[in-house]
């Protein structure tokens, strides 16, 4: 895993050219992601003006503020709908992406093509389609109705399961991508070789190919959360006011209560929630063994 | 098994395409209310994208920014790319993690964060910030895509020009660049259509002054329906499948997106 | 210990992808307890066969009959065959135990059972009180052994191995191979190897299955194959040949370069005036160091010596025409590059082929 060549056995000027746009990077990184996320870290402990922005202050009362039985409430339910989202998507996107990686290379591609355009879509317009077709008017109710299932079409939006489903949809494509390198880097044989020994195409699924890809799903599932964590058109289109979660109080927060410390204090809380799930991913390992290959 | 497999499958592409399928229904309507299936045919709705100056106002700004944007985006992330790829320094890995990281957050702490930086330093509400913090928050898919490309180069093609004279310049344009170029494009690719379709971050950096057309849709949303968002969600997905499609086409998208090399098996 | 006796018939068989015909109407019949090697070039279709025989594909078209049923449409889970991957298959998330035991899990087996049976395989492998151990806690060649004990565990009627040595290093592969061979003749099991190495074949199989271009060239034990092939292609793939240009003049004489030579009898199919090949193995070649004879000889320039110690390697030419004859290092005459040689034909060391 050298480089392509000793640089520290040829002599070089100090301030080479060529170190030129790994600088500009950095300084574009550093100014504009680094710098924002510091000075929110900065407002996060500073003292909230009515009417004016804030002013600079070292206190913890934003923080306090949090410990506050409502937002602890918000918290927990932003964490409770996302893990059932993420563990919803991962379950029917897992035996998907398996028969996936096992169909034509053409199905493959057409399906990655279509997942990429799903996930690309604004959530917006995820919002907007998913209460379309749950709504009275023009919803899937007037299927049923026609179908002669209900008496007369009706509307299943704004409600929790209606905001669940968004989300599933929302993090479905997410999962799916994340699970793809790794299930179609599985073996084949193994399966394969469960089959010779006598375990039927379901058997298998359950005693080799999930357990053998245990960790991808679990890290899958957290990547999941953390990406439905980040919903935010979501719960205000398909969810009512109680369903609301941080990413959307944060906003509400920052734009039209106009308490920036406060939102920076809930951002920083959420930073670190999702921080410290990717460093689990991370610390689990990268893939499980594909293969007896290695 | 194998039906059973294929039902499956089957029924996930419909809960996938339900709700697009629907809003393509709904944005064909003659009269201008939320019904399905559509009563009569008409493709006024398309044409007010482009005729009513909101709405062109709004897509205006999606393009101008989405283009903008993904360029700065492609011009960080590969000097990120390179720079890892050529000296495998600490410094080089907490490079690329950073610009790892916004894609990996929740969306909304990095929005916020640079809603509090542009009030600071003067920025808030100009289209320049919304494509400087696009350009930064995008960085992550050609970031991925380049360096998946250069991955992909056999380091004896570089050892072997080195050994034909080539100097480290020379070696980049003659074989790196255009070994890299189609990873380049479909990283431009992604981002770009990323972009397109990114709410919060431009809801906050400009939201008010500077609308794109999510933004648009969104608040929209909130004073009732018009056929138009259909018709923009329908261009929007359209849109979505041509760009991946032609990437698919001119690249080997599985391999993009993580799958092992195609071997001759 | 010995299986119930098995016979395997593949009758007609065909395997399309696309428009590609990996399998190509084979008929073949194979007889119980015998140890049968599939032998070719890489894209030949032996993989292919295999795995057809083990249920992994479905046949475009043809039968196969096993123990006088036909087993096309047994899914191979309930076919109760034993295979050893190409990749071994052995899996990451089991013990070693854990591994062998899978088919007996499957089954239903009581866990005493399985362990009973699981000891009895790690003795039969060599690798006594490894159970508990990971897979990735093993050398190459004893996961090797590892994977063949997990075949064998149930007692399968049929023994299925897809390359099963190529991961491993030459000199193990070697021992391996007698290894193998005197687990087969213990058991008395069928067995069905695939392999591209036909010093692996030779060792190892009672009968050997030629193929190329999804079709059997030949089938038969490995000593008549390399004493009689029946075509070009299979004389040169079992142990080199040379293959001339030749055309035939009567039962058992052909003109090669101009020159009259004398050969063992030709096939029906080639009538005189047609062209033809003659095959002649390096090591019946005789090399006279000047021109002494002209009946059943050629004249050829020296080109290149290859002295690998055991055996030595002189390449010749004739016009354009490349020559290989080798001897061991006791008969080499004493030539040098450049010299202009004899080549001695010995008549019933050349077969004639069609061209």
């Amino acid at each position: 895993m050298s480089a392509v060549e000793n640089h520290s056995s040829v002599p070089e000027r100090i301030f080479s050219a060529k170190l030129l746009p790994p600088a500009y990077a950095s300084l574009m990184l550093g100014v504009f992601f680094l710098i924002p996320l510091g000075i929110m870290l900065a407002v996060s402990f500073f003292h909230r003006v009515e009417g004016a922005f804030y002013e600079p202050a070292f206190e913890f009362a934003n923080y306090a503020r949090f410990l506050d039985a409502f937002f602890i409430k918000i918290l927990a339910f932003s964490i409770g709908l996302s893990i059932s989202a993420a563990v919803i998507a991962v379950m029917i996107a897992f035996p998907f992406t398996y028969s996936l990686t096992r169909a034509s290379r053409s199905t493959q591609v057409f399906a990655l093509v279509f997942l990429l355009a799903v996930l690309s879509l604004s959530e917006v317009i995820i919002g907007f389609s998913w209460s379309t077709l749950l709504s009275r008017t023009a919803g899937i109710s007037n299927l049923f109705a026609a179908l002669g299932l209900l008496e007369r079409s009706a509307a299943y939006y704004p409600s929790l399961p209606a905001l669940l489903l968004g989300l599933v949809y929302l993090s479905f494509p997410y999962t799916v991508l994340v699970l793809y390198p790794a299930l179609s880097r599985l073996d084949p044989e193994l399966s394969e070789a469960a089959q010779m020994m006598g375990a039927s195409p379901v058997r298998t699924f359950f005693t080799v190919v999930v357990p053998v890809m245990k960790r991808t799903i679990i890290s899958t599932i957290i990547l999941a959360f953390v990406f439905t964590l980040g919903a935010y058109i979501l719960p205000q289109t398909l969810g009512k006011p109680p369903h609301w979660t941080l990413s959307v109080h944060i906003t509400d927060q920052a734009i039209f209560e106009a308490n920036l410390p406060f939102a920076a204090a809930m951002a920083i809380l959420l930073l670190l929630v999702s921080l410290l799930m990717v460093a689990i991913t991370l610390l689990m390992g990268k893939d499980d063994a594909a293969g007896g290959k290695a | 098994m194998k039906a059973i497999r294929t039902i499956f499958m089957i029924a996930v592409f419909c809960f996938m395409t339900a709700p697009i399928l629907v809003v393509a229904g709904v944005s064909v309507n003659e009269k201008k209310r939320l019904l399905f299936p559509p009563k009569g045919f008409t493709l006024d709705w398309y044409g007010e994208l482009f005729t009513q100056s909101a709405w062109f106002n709004a897509l205006q700004n999606s393009v101008l920014i989405a283009f903008f944007a993904s360029i700065l985006a492609v011009s960080v992330a590969l000097p990120v790319a390179l720079f890892l790829w050529q000296r495998d320094s600490r410094f080089a890995r907490l490079l690329f993690s950073i610009g790892l990281a916004p894609f990996m957050l929740p969306p909304v702490i990095t929005a916020l964060g640079l809603l509090i930086f542009w009030v600071s330093v003067g920025g808030s509400g100009h289209m320049a910030a919304t494509i400087i913090s696009h350009g930064v928050f995008l960085v992550t898919l050609p970031l991925v895509t380049i360096s998946l490309g250069l991955e992909s180069i056999n380091r004896q093609l570089i050892e072997a020009a080195r050994t034909m004279g080539a100097n480290e310049r020379t070696v980049f344009f003659t074989v790196v660049r255009p070994l890299i170029t189609p990873y380049i494009v479909s990283g431009f690719a992604f981002a770009f259509v990323l972009s397109l379709n990114e709410y919060i971050i431009a809801y906050m950096v400009a939201g008010f002054t500077v609308e794109t057309l999510p933004i648009k849709i969104f608040n929209s949303l909130r004073y009732g329906y018009t056929p138009v968002m259909a018709a923009v969600a329908v261009i929007f997905a359209l849109v979505s499948i041509v760009v991946f499609g032609l990437v698919a086409r001119f690249g080997d998208l599985p391999r993009l997106l993580g799958a092992a090399a195609r071997d001759a098996k | 210990m010995s299986d119930s006796a098995s016979g395997l018939e593949l009758q007609n068989l065909n395997m399309n992808f696309g428009s590609v015909r990996a399998i190509d109407g084979i008929d073949l019949t194979l007889p119980e307890g015998k140890f049968v090697c599939l032998l070719g070039p890489s894209g030949c279709g032996k993989t292919t066969l295999l795995r057809l025989i083990a249920g992994l594909q479905y046949p475009s078209s043809g039968n196969i009959v096993f123990n006088g049923k036909s087993i096309v449409d047994v899914p191979s889970h309930k076919r109760d065959f034993g295979m050893v991957f190409q990749s071994l298959a052995l899996f990451p998330h089991l013990s070693i135990a854990q591994n062998i035991a899978y088919s007996l899990r499957i089954r239903g087996q009581s866990a005493a059972e399985m362990k009973s049976r699981v000891d009895e395989l790690l003795d039969m492998v060599h690798l006594p009180g490894v159970g508990d151990r990971r897979i990735t806690q093993l050398s190459g060649g004893q996961r090797q052994r590892v994977a063949i004990a997990r075949a064998l565990a149930i007692h399968p009627r049929l023994f299925l191995l897809d390359e099963p040595l190529s991961a491993l290093d030459a000199k193990l592969r070697e021992a391996m191979q007698v290894e193998l061979r005197q687990l087969q003749k213990s058991l008395g099991i069928t067995t069905i190897v695939v392999t591209h190495d036909q010093r692996e074949a030779m060792t190892m199989a009672d009968h050997v299955v030629i193929m190329k271009d999804g079709k059997v060239q030949q089938y038969g034990p490995p000593l008549e194959i390399y004493r009689r092939p029946a075509n070009a292609f299979v004389a040169d793939f079992i142990g080199a040949s040379n293959i001339l240009p030749c055309r035939v003049i009567d039962d058992s004489t052909v003109e090669l370069f101009g020159r009259k030579v004398a050969t063992s009898e030709r096939p029906d199919a080639l009538s005189p005036g047609q062209d033809a090949v003659l095959s002649v193995r390096p090591e019946d070649l005789h090399i006279l160091p000047d021109t002494q004879r002209d009946t059943n000889t050629l004249s050829a320039s020296v080109t290149f010596i290859r002295d690998l110690g055991a055996q030595v390697e002189i390449m010749l030419a004739h016009d354009a025409m490349e020559l290989t004859a080798t001897m061991t290092p006791k008969d080499k005459p004493n030539v040098a590059v450049g010299d202009e040689v004899t080549v001695e034909f010995p008549p019933e060391a050349c077969t004639v082929f069609p061209a």
